[in-house]
């Protein structure tokens, strides 16, 4: 019986890690490497990747700056409204992706985004409007990870912290924060993880205009509507690289202790 | 000393209502069945909930409204609360950074409590490692570190198997008459009540209802419940 039992949950996990295994497998067969090579050394997919490194790491910390605060206050304190603002903040997790990008779009056509424009804050087709289309989806998938860090955590080791002689903020900087590490760290993974796959917002709100708002996401949307598919695939390959060595390399410093 | 005045705090359909106390440098039990509102009258005399009205001296000093740190109390909740991610010498040594006690100090102040306390030898460990009776001690050490001018103990030794329960009740009686600062000792048993208390508060749905010493409230019980308690000599949440 428990045979049977660890059989199939083995199984199960098999079958789905050799379907991901496959599919990339299937994307290096078709690409040799020395046309890898060249799509990856050209400028324009350089500048793409450049740029989808740096927005994606600017996105991740911004989310994590305000995710902490943001879902400790929603685990810590109960106050009027609480649920429905964390039903409001899982909205950017359930729509389309897409739908913010419009939304985005929309908004600067009304008078507060207006507003904005004129104070020099128009983000409409340009590298930080990339940022912002990104935080805005990646940040509610961090904040549900710390949230959810935070939900297990027994806050009375901050009352007690205080009665040793903490305020506030040493307590949480001391014993909240550090307990959870692992799932800030997790949370951190996501959102760039988010951040730099993230295609329909980026192309609605901020274009697709070579060496100004392309992004890898979108160099293989380009690249597949002129045909060039090996182009494209090498796009995609080096996207699951850095994504693949990313997680690794952050699974490998939480496992050591160092993060 | 310790001196509770009118102390009153409202928490949604809880309330403690006009507790007045004075306990000098003894042990006092705190004693009411569960939901009567012990800890939430220790959490309060902590700084952790505000009351609604009246006012805790501590000696001479007004504390009622300053934060949990600057009372010197020091507090051990229930389940001790040991700080997982810490070995055990830096949960004990964890308030002294706050009163500015340079590294050698601190040092020498973690050695003298723990051997006082017979965990000396767990000092580097994790606190996550420790059993019942060793996590008990570290939190003790904890609160009596700091030199605090009260001590606050809520359910401390309540998990505890029998025999560590014994020894522990030994341990927490000769501290409390080496450091002749007041004790205030949340519990549910008759024979810690007995063996520990010099004063006993009985507290009842959040009314300070009878206090004296163990002798004097067993005398006269106010009413049939509490005369019941006292007499048969079991744990109050037992009987309710």
């Amino acid at each position: 019986m428990d045979r049977i039992f660890k059989t199939t949950f083995l199984g199960l996990l098999g079958l789905y890690f050799f379907m991901i295994v496959l599919l990339f497998a299937g994307d290096v067969s078709y690409i040799s490497f020395a046309n890898f090579k060249e799509a990856i050394r050209t400028p324009e997919i350089r500048y793409a990747v450049k740029l989808s490194l740096i927005t994606s790491f600017i996105t991740a910390i911004l989310s994590l700056i305000v995710s902490i605060p943001a879902a400790y206050a929603l685990v810590r304190w109960k106050f009027f409204g609480s649920n429905f603002i964390d039903a409001v903040l899982d909205l950017p997790i359930i729509m389309p992706p897409l739908v913010i990008g419009i939304s985005l779009l929309v908004f600067y056509q009304t008078g507060f985004g207006n507003i904005l424009k004129t104070h020099g804050l128009d983000l409409v087709y340009t590298i930080p409007g990339i940022v912002v289309a990104q935080f805005i989806i990646a940040c509610a998938f961090c904040l549900k990870t710390i949230k959810t860090a935070f939900e297990g955590m027994d806050f009375r080791l901050e009352d007690v912290a205080k009665t040793l002689g903490c305020n506030s903020w040493q307590a949480f900087v001391r014993i909240t924060l550090p307990l959870a590490k692992k799932g800030i760290v997790a949370a951190g993974i996501i959102a760039w993880a988010r951040a730099i796959g993230e295609f329909g917002p980026v192309l609605v709100f901020c274009g697709s205009t070579r060496f100004k708002t392309e992004v890898l996401p979108t160099t293989i949307f380009l690249e597949l509507s002129i045909g060039r598919i090996e182009s494209a695939l090498a796009v995609s390959l080096l996207l699951v690289g850095f994504s693949l060595i990313s997680l690794m390399a952050l699974r490998l410093l939480v496992k050591r202790g160092i993060l | 000393m310790i001196r509770l005045k009118g102390l009153s705090l409202k928490q949604g359909r809880f309330e403690l209502k006009d507790i007045s106390a004075e306990i000098a440098g003894e042990y006092c039990v705190v004693v009411g069945p569960p939901g009567a509102g012990k800890t939430t009258l220790l959490e309060t005399i902590c700084g952790l909930r505000i009351p609604t009205a009246g006012s805790i001296m501590l000696d001479k000093t007004e504390i009622t409204f300053l934060p949990p740190g600057k009372r010197g109390i020091g507090y051990m909740p229930q389940d001790y609360a040991l700080f997982p991610h810490m070995t055990v010498k830096d949960n004990i040594s964890f308030g002294l950074q706050y009163l500015n006690y340079d590294k050698a100090g601190s040092e020498k102040k973690v050695k003298e409590i723990s051997t006082l306390l017979e965990i000396d030898h767990l000092l580097e460990r994790s606190s996550k490692t420790l059993s019942g009776g060793e996590a008990q001690r570290a939190a003790m050490a904890r609160a009596l570190v700091i030199s605090p001018k009260l001590l606050l103990l809520d359910e401390p030794i309540c998990a505890l198997d029998e025999k560590t329960r014994m020894k522990m009740i030994k341990i927490l009686k000769n501290i409390q008459r080496q450091t002749k600062i007041p004790f205030l000792h949340v519990c549910h048993f008759y024979d810690e009540m007995e063996q520990l208390s010099d004063k006993v508060l009985i507290i009842w749905e959040g009314e300070l209802v009878q206090q004296g010493t163990l002798k004097e409230v067993k005398k006269k019980p106010v009413n049939g419940k509490i005369r019941e308690f006292l007499c048969k000599g079991t744990a109050v949440c037992e009987k309710d």
